[in-house]
C-alpha cells in the first residue's frame, strides 16, 4: 500500500499548558503547545493530536484560541480532542481550524453523534477515540478517565464507530499507557487489518521496537506522549530505525 | 504585488490554507462573492473540504461559476487544492447529476482501496520533473482524479490517480499543500504568483 505510516506525538494541555500526564495531581508544565507543536512538526512528526483536559468549563475558550493559533503555525495536520459533547463543539473546533475532531466519551453515551457528526461534517473529520483495557487486564472500553466499564467488547464497539461514520479510530489501551510495555497488537492490529479505516495504536510505547511492532501488526499509525516530551526518543532516531526496519515512513529533510 | 483570494464559501476551514499563503509570503484575501473582489486579486484559489456538491452548490448559488470559466478562459492564475482540484473535472460519481466546471475530461471516481478515506502521507510521482522523486504529500479523500493529458503529477492508492493537473494558468491538486509540511509549503510557493 503506498500510504506512509505515521508518527503522532499526543500534547495534553490543561489551562493552555502542555501538562505531563493525564492525572489531575501533580501537574508539570511542559511549556506552551503552539511552540512545541511547531517543535514536533520540525522534528519530523507526521500528524499531531492535541488533548484538552482542562476540567473546567472556562477551559473550553482558551481550547479554541490555541487551536487558532495552532492552526496558523502548524503545516501538517493535526486532530483536537477532550470533552468534546456535541455537534457544536465540533463545529467550533473544525472552524478554529483543526482537521479533525475526536470524540470518546460523548460518542458512548450517544452513538448517533458519529453518524450526525460524520453527515453533518464529513468522515474525514472525525475520529472515534476507544479508551480500551485488553483481555486480561478487566477487558472492554472504558469512559470516565477509565473508571467506567461501558462495553464489553473493543471489537464490537470500534466495528459499530466505523460502521456509523467514524473517519479514523485511535485506540488507547489504558491499562498500557504510560507503562512502557509497548503498544497493544492483538486487538489493534486485527481492527487495522479488518476495518475499511485507518487505526492509529496509541499507549504503552517505549523505543523504535514497540513502534516497529505496531506498524507490522497493521496499525496505520501510531501515538505517544510521554516519550516524546521527555525526549526519551527523538522522531528523527525514531523514524531512521523504522525505515532501516522496513517500515514505510516518511523522512522529513 | 497582487493579492491571493480564497473563494469562501463556507464549506470548509479556510485558516491553514491563509496562513501557508502568508508564510509563503503572499498576501490572502477571503472573498465570498465575485462582488467583493478588488482589482488588485491577480490570483483566485478554490479551496476543498466537503463534497463534491456541495463546493459546485456554493459556487453556482454564489456566482463563481461564470466567473471562474471567464478568469480560465482568459488565462488568468487558479489554483485548486482537493475538492476544489475534483470540481474542475466534469462529474463525480459522489454526487451523479451534479456538473463540475469540465476544465478537465472525466469523472472522478470514488477509490477501490480497502481503507478510505485516503488519509495520510503518500508520494508524488512526477510526469516531467526527475528530481525530488520522493516527494511526499498529504492525502484525505474517497474520490480520485483519473489520468489525463493534463496529468503532471500521479499518486497511487491501488491504482494510480493524478494528483496534480495543470492546463495552462490553472494548477490544481488532490492533496493539500498546506497540510503537507516543507514540501507542500514549496509546491504552494511554486504554484503563487
Amino acid at each position: 500500500m503506498a500510504l506512509l505510516k505515521r508518527i503522532i506525538p499526543c500534547l495534553d494541555i490543561d489551562r493552555g499548558r502542555v501538562v505531563k500526564g493525564r492525572q489531575f495531581v501533580d501537574l508539570q508544565d511542559l511549556g506552551d503547545p503552539v511552540q512545541l507543536a511547531c517543535r514536533y512538526e520540525q522534528e519530523g512528526a507526521d500528524e499531531l493530536v492535541l488533548l484538552d483536559i482542562t476540567a473546567s468549563h472556562e477551559g473550553r475558550n482558551t481550547a479554541l484560541s490555541i487551536v487558532r493559533d495552532v492552526a496558523s503555525q502548524l503545516s501538517i495536520p493535526f486532530t483536537v480532542g477532550g470533552g468534546v459533547r456535541c455537534i457544536d463543539d465540533i463545529h467550533a473546533l473544525l472552524d478554529a481550524g483543526a482537521d479533525k475532531v475526536a470524540i470518546n466519551s460523548a460518542a458512548l453515551k450517544t452513538p448517533e453523534l458519529i453518524d450526525q457528526a460524520s453527515a453533518f461534517f464529513g468522515s474525514q473529520c472525525i475520529v472515534v477515540a476507544i479508551d480500551f483495557r485488553d483481555s486480561n487486564h478487566g477487558d472492554g472500553v472504558y469512559a470516565a478517565g477509565g473508571r467506567l466499564r461501558c462495553r464489553p467488547s473493543v471489537v464490537d464497539w470500534a466495528t459499530e464507530a466505523c460502521h456509523r461514520g467514524a473517519g479514523e479510530l485511535l485506540l488507547t489501551c489504558i491499562n498500557r499507557d504510560g507503562s512502557g510495555i509497548g503498544f497493544e497488537t492483538g486487538f489493534t492490529g486485527m481492527l487495522a487489518n479488518t476495518l475499511p479505516v485507518p487505526v492509529i495504536a496509541s499507549g504503552g510505547a517505549r523505543n523504535a521496537h514497540d513502534f516497529i511492532a505496531a506498524f507490522t501488526a497493521g496499525a496505520d499509525a501510531a501515538l505517544a506522549a510521554g516519550i516524546f516530551h521527555r525526549r526519551d526518543i527523538e522522531i528523527s532516531a525514531l523514524k531512521r530505525q523504522l525505515h532501516e526496519a522496513g517500515i514505510a515512513i516518511r523522512k522529513t529533510c | 504585488m497582487s493579492r491571493v483570494g480564497i473563494i469562501d464559501i463556507g464549506s470548509g476551514n479556510i485558516r491553514s490554507l491563509a496562513a501557508a499563503i502568508i508564510r509563503t509570503g503572499h498576501v490572502p484575501v477571503r472573498v465570498a462573492r465575485p462582488e467583493q473582489m478588488d482589482d488588485d486579486i491577480g490570483q483566485l484559489i478554490i479551496p476543498g473540504q466537503g463534497r463534491f456538491a456541495t463546493v459546485m452548490k456554493g459556487l453556482n448559488e454564489n456566482g463563481w461559476t461564470p466567473l471562474l470559466k471567464n478568469w480560465i478562459t482568459n488565462n488568468k492564475p487558479l489554483i485548486g487544492i482537493c475538492v476544489g482540484f475534483q470540481i474542475l473535472f466534469e462529474e463525480s460519481e459522489e454526487d451523479p447529476g451534479v456538473a463540475g466546471l469540465g476544465i478537465f475530461k472525466g469523472q472522478i471516481k470514488r477509490m477501490t482501496a480497502r481503507k478510505l478515506p485516503m488519509m495520510g502521507w503518500s508520494f508524488l510521482q512526477h510526469q516531467t520533473i526527475t528530481d525530488n522523486a520522493e516527494d511526499c504529500v498529504y492525502f484525505v479523500n474517497s474520490y480520485a482524479a483519473p489520468l489525463v493529458p493534463e496529468t503532471i503529477a500521479t499518486m497511487r492508492y491501488g491504482e494510480r490517480y493524478s494528483a496534480i493537473v495543470r492546463k495552462g494558468n490553472t494548477v490544481a491538486s488532490q492533496f493539500h499543500p498546506e497540510k503537507s509540511g516543507q514540501t507542500g509549503t514549496r509546491i504552494l510557493q511554486q504554484w503563487l504568483c
